[in-house]
């Protein structure tokens, strides 16, 4: 393949899958800069690991497994990175009381995933992006069991944190 | 809340980001491609032109004192000692790099970056090669730079308190460094068994 072509390739899913980095990057990181950071970071290992993606069956996975253990590997105990909380601006254009009130919901669902550690958050974004308990095994390296252990408690986690937020 | 509200909820968040053009994209790429090249590059001249300095400084001395046998082995065991650690930093940097994979299942990618940190954690060698190491070097420039021999020199008692005040000093410096590269070792370490320790608690489930 002609080099131009393989860039050409590369850009064309990063294009279609660059929502994949965002999110994983949403859930990880608190900081408009740090997230900006990690989606240039995710970018570059995809990069690097293109070639193996001839290997894999699914394109969303393999985004999802190096994006994930791309902010593992930068997220460090008590850093920096947790003090500053600031979530994006969604674009809207519904009715401004629904708009405010959904975005209320998101913000609330977003600080609660963001509070899970990074190993619950990881399990929970897949889930969320309705991966089925084989990927999320596969993505993560654990028994398909386990996975689904985990996804229920993580739920109980979440709807409980949520619940208690809107108290 | 039940589950399908956070699934809807969900959607909404991650439907509505700013996307990039796939121009901005490789932008990206190649800025940040650019930045590790020049690290790479940047740490290869600064360990390269340090070992030719070093090796450079050994051979031209060592040409220039032919006959201070006990010069000549100062600066031979100084020369061992570095080139075995440098090829240990060597070998290091490759085991590290061959493991630094994002492409792997997150467990398994815990369990390498654990086991080669592990390993360079439980390494003293570093305590002990960088006071000999340090002696050594600052023996060979001192006894060079006096124009005396070895023996003459360490008979000399202004050498002799010189090295006294300066070794100490010098050795405090290093152990503080090295100790903060440690420490941080540690703290990163500590971490990823943190994560990897997660990860296996559910496999008891």
């Amino acid at each position: 393949m002609k080099e131009s072509d393989y860039k050409e390739q590369f850009l064309k899913i990063v294009s279609d899958y660059q929502g994949i980095i965002f999110k994983v990057s949403l859930v990880y990181f608190r900081n408009e800069q740090d997230r900006k950071d990690n989606f240039q970071e995710v970018l570059f290992q995809l990069w690097k690991a293109f070639p193996s993606l001839q290997n894999r069956n699914s394109i969303g996975s393999w985004i999802y497994a190096i994006a994930i253990n791309t902010s593992i590997s930068r997220i460090r105990k008590n850093s920096k990175i947790e003090i500053c909380n600031s979530l994006p601006e969604t674009i809207d254009h519904a009715d401004p009381h629904c708009q405010f009130i959904k975005q209320e919901e998101q913000n609330q669902l977003i600080e609660a995933i963001q509070n899970l550690n990074p190993i619950e958050k990881s399990v929970i974004l897949l889930y969320l992006e309705e991966k089925s308990y084989e990927e999320i095994a596969e993505i993560l390296g654990i028994t398909i069991i386990n996975a689904g252990v985990r996804i229920n408690r993580i739920k109980e986690k979440l709807k409980n944190a949520i619940n208690h937020g809107n108290k | 809340m039940e589950t399908n509200k956070i699934q809807e909820l969900w959607k909404g968040i991650s439907s509505d980001f700013p996307a990039k053009t796939k121009e901005e994209l490789w932008v990206l790429i190649y800025k940040k491609s650019k930045s590790a090249m020049n690290k790479i590059i940047s740490i290869s001249i600064i360990s390269g032109l340090t070992n030719l300095g070093l090796i450079v400084f050994i051979v031209y001395t060592s040409l220039h004192r032919r006959y201070d046998f006990l010069y000549l082995a100062n600066n031979g065991l100084l020369l061992l000692i570095a080139s075995i650690l440098f090829t240990f930093l060597l070998i290091f940097f490759k085991k590290i790099k061959a493991i630094d994979n994002a492409n792997l299942p997150l467990k398994l990618m815990l369990s390498n970056k654990i086991e080669i940190l592990d390993r360079a954690n439980k390494t003293k060698a570093s305590y002990f090669a960088i006071p000999v190491l340090y002696v050594l070097i600052c023996l060979s420039i001192h006894v060079y730079f006096e124009n005396k021999s070895m023996v003459e020199v360490l008979k000399n008692e202004e050498s002799i308190a010189g090295l006294i005040v300066g070794l100490p000093i010098g050795l405090a410096v290093s152990y503080f460094a090295s100790a903060r590269i440690k420490k941080y070792q540690r703290r990163k370490l500590e971490f990823l068994k943190t994560l990897f320790a997660e990860l296996k608690e559910t496999e008891k489930h």
